[in-house]
């Protein structure tokens, strides 16, 4: 091995970091090299001065008792701060959040297919006696605001209706 | 006879939120997080500090540890990085007051001489960047392997080794000049 070589893992060497391999090459160089087992002096030197230095108090009194006071604080029963709970799940919140526009659209893509449904089938339900009450009450559209004339929520709502007088009729 | 819990198994109970658990690793390890990080920055009152978020920041993650390496090592890496980050929002303190310590010299002349070189060497520490400082710490007042120097400053052995080489030549270079 080389000086250059050697000295790049002296602090290794000196630290037990080299592996094993490399130990005995740079052992052997430095049985042969003055220069390389100079610079190895100079690092144990560095070592032996930082150890045995910088004394260090005693650890501060009361502070375990200040971080377990710390400790209660940010966990008074034990338990840590748990995620306030989830809301209720509210299966109507969806529509509440929605511009007004949009609850119409919503509203009359549920009331078309429920038309679409009940038009398919009207007959049947009937015979089933399920009933069409009031377009507004079985759809509930009492909770919604009134459709605009000549929107497409009040069209479905006619035809809800018409719907409605024709079920009552049979 | 008396069974000792191992620190892993303290640490399971703590993320159980068995604060008793938690007093337990303060009461063992507080000694050496106030060792490191009085080391690393050389001023007591944030030292302290470093010691008391280390164990909180411990207690606050304890239910999600896993007992996959020595409690010891985690210790080291969460007051590593904290000394760490303390003294990166600071400018380096040279600090000529050093602790008083019981000295076991009869000789004066020794123990002053002592402590000369024990503020020369913190003011050479001071200087040093924060990495190097700590792998400094950690390698010659810890006595940790290059591996587990890596490990708790989240970093590679080679790293380690570069760190510290580099270290070793800055403090030779600024303690020489100082003698001279």
């Amino acid at each position: 091995m080389r000086c250059r070589e050697v000295r790049s893992y002296l602090n290794a060497y000196v630290d037990g970091e080299v592996p094993e391999r490399l130990h005995r090459a740079v052992e052997s160089h430095l049985a042969a090299c003055e220069s390389c087992r100079g610079r190895l002096e100079e690092v144990r030197g560095m070592d032996e001065l930082l150890q045995g230095s910088l004394p260090v108090p005693p650890v501060p009194e009361g502070l375990a008792a200040r971080i377990m006071a710390e400790a209660r604080r940010r966990q008074p029963t034990g338990i840590p701060e748990r995620p306030a709970s989830l809301p209720a799940w509210n299966p109507f919140q969806w529509i509440a959040e929605l511009s007004a526009p949009m609850r119409l659209a919503a509203c009359a893509t549920v009331l078309l297919a429920l038309v679409t449904g009940l038009s398919l089938d009207g007959g049947h339900m009937t015979k089933r006696n399920v009933g069409l009450r009031q377009g507004k009450d079985l759809y509930g559209l009492e909770w919604f605001a009134p459709a605009p004339p000549s929107s497409i929520g009040s069209v479905y709502i006619a035809m809800a209706d018409q719907l409605y007088e024709k079920g009552t009729k049979q | 006879m008396v069974t000792v819990v191992r620190d892993e198994e303290l640490m399971l109970a703590v993320g159980q939120y068995d604060l008793d658990a938690f007093n337990e690793l303060v009461r063992r390890h507080q000694r050496t997080a106030w060792r490191i990080a009085h080391r690393s920055l050389g001023d007591p009152v944030e030292a302290e500090d470093v010691v008391q978020e280390a164990f909180l920041r411990i207690l606050s993650v304890a239910p999600r540890y896993k007992p996959t390496a020595a409690f010891s090592t985690y210790l080291y890496c969460v007051v590593a990085r904290l000394c760490i980050d303390y003294a990166r929002k600071r400018r380096p303190i040279l600090s000529n007051a050093l602790p008083e310590t019981l000295d076991s010299s009869p000789d004066p002349a020794t123990a002053l001489a002592q402590k000369d070189r024990d503020a020369l060497i913190r003011k050479a520490l001071d200087a040093l960047p924060s990495r190097q400082r700590m792998a400094v710490i950690l390698k010659y007042y810890e006595s940790l392997s290059y591996g587990e120097i890596a490990r708790a400053m989240g970093t590679t052995v080679k790293a380690v080794d570069r760190l510290l080489g580099r270290a070793r030549k800055t403090l030779q270079s600024s303690l020489s000049r100082t003698e001279k």
